[in-house]
């Protein structure tokens, strides 16, 4: 969809410009109908042959007792979860690479998805060797501890005298490596089965989350998302430079604190929930961006329904290319993110 | 009162920058900011915009001091172009209606869109109101920048160096663009500039800096063979040609 704009000689620039922003709506919808779609396939996919019909009669409530587990304490938390999931990794990417101004930053480029990932193998191989057996809600709280000190430390740094945008994303990268090295370590020091529970754990998998966690989730996405909507136009300042949004009236320094406070967040709840699924954060606003553009009226809405589709659509492939067995659905994302991604650039350059 | 006043400005970061700057601005004037590299004349705008605190002293705007200003008031009596702007993905249209963010309370409304097309029309922009942004060529993108700081609405633009990377074409017509419209909506206008011919052609008045201090500042008639040869070391000739100054280098 090339949403350009042509050359413009009439007077009528106000219509042409309300045209040209409902083909941003247009997309929007485009969106919704895909997730839509992909959400109810995602839910037909597994061993039990179930029809589309028989899910969404089973989702009106007119399903036998068997597809009613089948649907609601297997199928559907992991749909809604992935779609919250997406959301919330996708606004967190958003952010950051608005606030940073850097197309490539991500929670990842600042450490926030490997300190979570330091913060299981801690709960899972640590305490393990401790004597302790980490629970689920214990390994999620001690990931989300982890990503919660990393933030405190990005937040940190970015507040010294003088810390432009590089200079956080270069510590970012530091601390990025710190945790990696980290857990390297942790992992070596272990025995076979705290290895392969960590390892197991680091793939993420939307099959773990709960519907207690989908409701943290949620909120966390949701309420963070209302955030941004309402600084939307504080955004679009801070995308041509943080110089210019300042003199523009954006108290810059908030809006890096709390991009970095709700991307660290969001990826923190994710994380502990569903283990890390990689490149949502970066593909999907780059893939809206590169559709509708940077205004984040649109972008915002656009973003989280393509990470949402991207992370539903990469779990029904995790779930149905080798079934029985589930691939990590981190896998797939990064894999048809990245080949997606190349295909943007270069089509695109 | 002056519509700028600025008293005592010093600013330092390792040595002194700025050094014990007081000057006053009227309304509507057009001020050139003339000196070497390296002489605070960037430092100094970024000062006025509070884009960097002053070690002390203190800078007046409508008789308020823009210390106890919060960003969005700043915003509404100043806007300020960069030496570097970075395009956003997004059309010149919303680019042009991200400056009335100092107005905006909730969301935009149809003032925010009327005046956005005001500029647009003003600027002749039409032809490429619809393009991204980051298509355009740099003369182009400099005036969508211009744009988007008029806006703002505000009562003094800041320019760091609006022409550096223009083509003389370009440079002369953004130049055009920012004096007559400025005239028109008595927009007091300072801008830090290398082309002294430029500025003596749009100018009112010429601050000339050297090592951080105002070593002149007052109408064309500060500019001198020996005002540049004092502040840029060059040897010039100075003279008049149809009835406007001008340098020629020896």
């Amino acid at each position: 969809m090339d949403l350009r704009g042509g050359c413009i000689t009439e007077k009528d620039l106000r219509v042409k410009y309300a045209a040209y922003i409902n083909k941003k709506n247009v997309f929007l919808l485009f969106l919704l109908i895909m997730l839509c779609i992909t959400s109810i396939a995602s839910l037909n996919i597994g061993s039990s042959n179930m029809t589309v019909g028989q899910s969404i009669m089973t989702l009106l409530g007119k399903g036998s007792k068997q597809f009613n587990h089948i649907v609601f304490n297997i199928r559907l938390p992991r749909v809604i979860g992935g779609l919250f999931v997406g959301m919330s990794m996708a606004l967190s990417g958003m952010i950051i690479q608005s606030t940073l101004n850097n197309p490539l930053a991500s929670p990842s480029t600042l450490g926030i998805s490997n300190a979570s990932a330091f913060g299981a193998n801690i709960a899972l191989i640590v305490f393990s060797t401790m004597g302790i057996t980490s629970t689920p809600i214990v390994t999620s709280a001690v990931s989300f501890l982890a990503a919660m000190l990393c933030m405190i430390l990005v937040i940190g740094i970015s507040n010294i005298k003088g810390a432009g945008k590089t200079f956080v994303i270069l510590a970012g990268v530091a601390l990025n490596s710190l945790f990696a090295a980290a857990i390297t370590v942790i992992q070596y020091l272990a025995d076979e089965t705290q290895l392969a529970t960590a390892v197991s754990w680091t793939f993420g998998d939307l099959g773990r989350i709960t519907y207690p966690q989908i409701k943290i989730v949620s909120a966390t996405t949701l309420l963070s998302a209302l955030v941004v909507y309402m600084m939307r136009w504080s955004y679009n300042a801070m995308d041509m430079g943080e110089r210019t949004a300042h003199s523009i009236g954006v108290n810059t320094k908030n809006m890096r604190n709390i991009s970095i406070f709700l991307a660290a967040l969001n990826t923190g709840v994710s994380v502990a929930f569903v283990g890390m699924i990689g490149f949502v954060g970066l593909l999907a606003p780059q893939i809206t961006k590169r559709v509708i553009g940077e205004d984040k009226r649109y972008m915002l809405p656009g973003t989280l329904l393509m990470g949402a589709l991207v992370v539903i659509l990469s779990d029904s492939m995790a779930r149905s290319l080798w079934a029985p067995i589930v691939l990590p659905v981190g896998a797939i994302t990064s894999f048809l993110g990245a080949l997606l991604f190349l295909y943007i650039l270069f089509k695109k350059r | 009162m002056n519509f700028l006043e600025v008293r005592d400005l010093t600013f330092k970061y390792d040595r002194c920058i700025l050094n014990h700057i007081s000057f006053d601005v009227e309304r509507g004037s057009f001020i050139s900011l003339l000196g070497i590299n390296g002489a605070g004349k960037t430092t100094l705008i970024k000062n006025l915009n509070k884009l960097l605190k002053p070690t002390c002293g203190s800078v007046f705007i409508d008789g308020l001091n823009i210390a106890d200003l919060k960003s969005k008031a700043l915003a509404q009596k100043m806007a300020y172009v960069d030496q570097h702007c970075e395009p956003a993905k997004n059309t010149v249209f919303d680019t042009i209606l991200v400056g009335r963010v100092p107005h905006i309370n909730a969301d935009v409304v149809e003032e925010d869109y009327q005046k956005t097309e005001e500029i647009i029309n003003k600027l002749n922009l039409q032809d490429y109101a619809l393009r991204e942004a980051d298509t355009l060529s740099g003369g182009e993108f400099q005036k969508v920048v211009m744009a988007r700081a008029l806006a703002q609405e505000p009562k003094l633009l800041l320019l760091d160096e609006p022409t550096s990377n223009l083509d003389i074409k370009n440079q002369v017509e953004v130049m055009k663009l920012i004096k007559e419209y400025c005239e028109e909506k008595n927009i007091s206008v300072i801008v830090s500039i290398h082309d002294i011919n430029l500025a003596l052609q749009f100018s009112d008045k010429f601050l000339m800096m050297k090592n951080g201090e105002i070593y002149r500042y007052g109408d064309e008639s500060i500019i001198t063979a020996k005002s540049i040869k004092d502040v840029y070391k060059i040897d010039v000739d100075v003279i008049r040609h149809k009835n406007r100054k001008s340098i020629i280098l020896n």
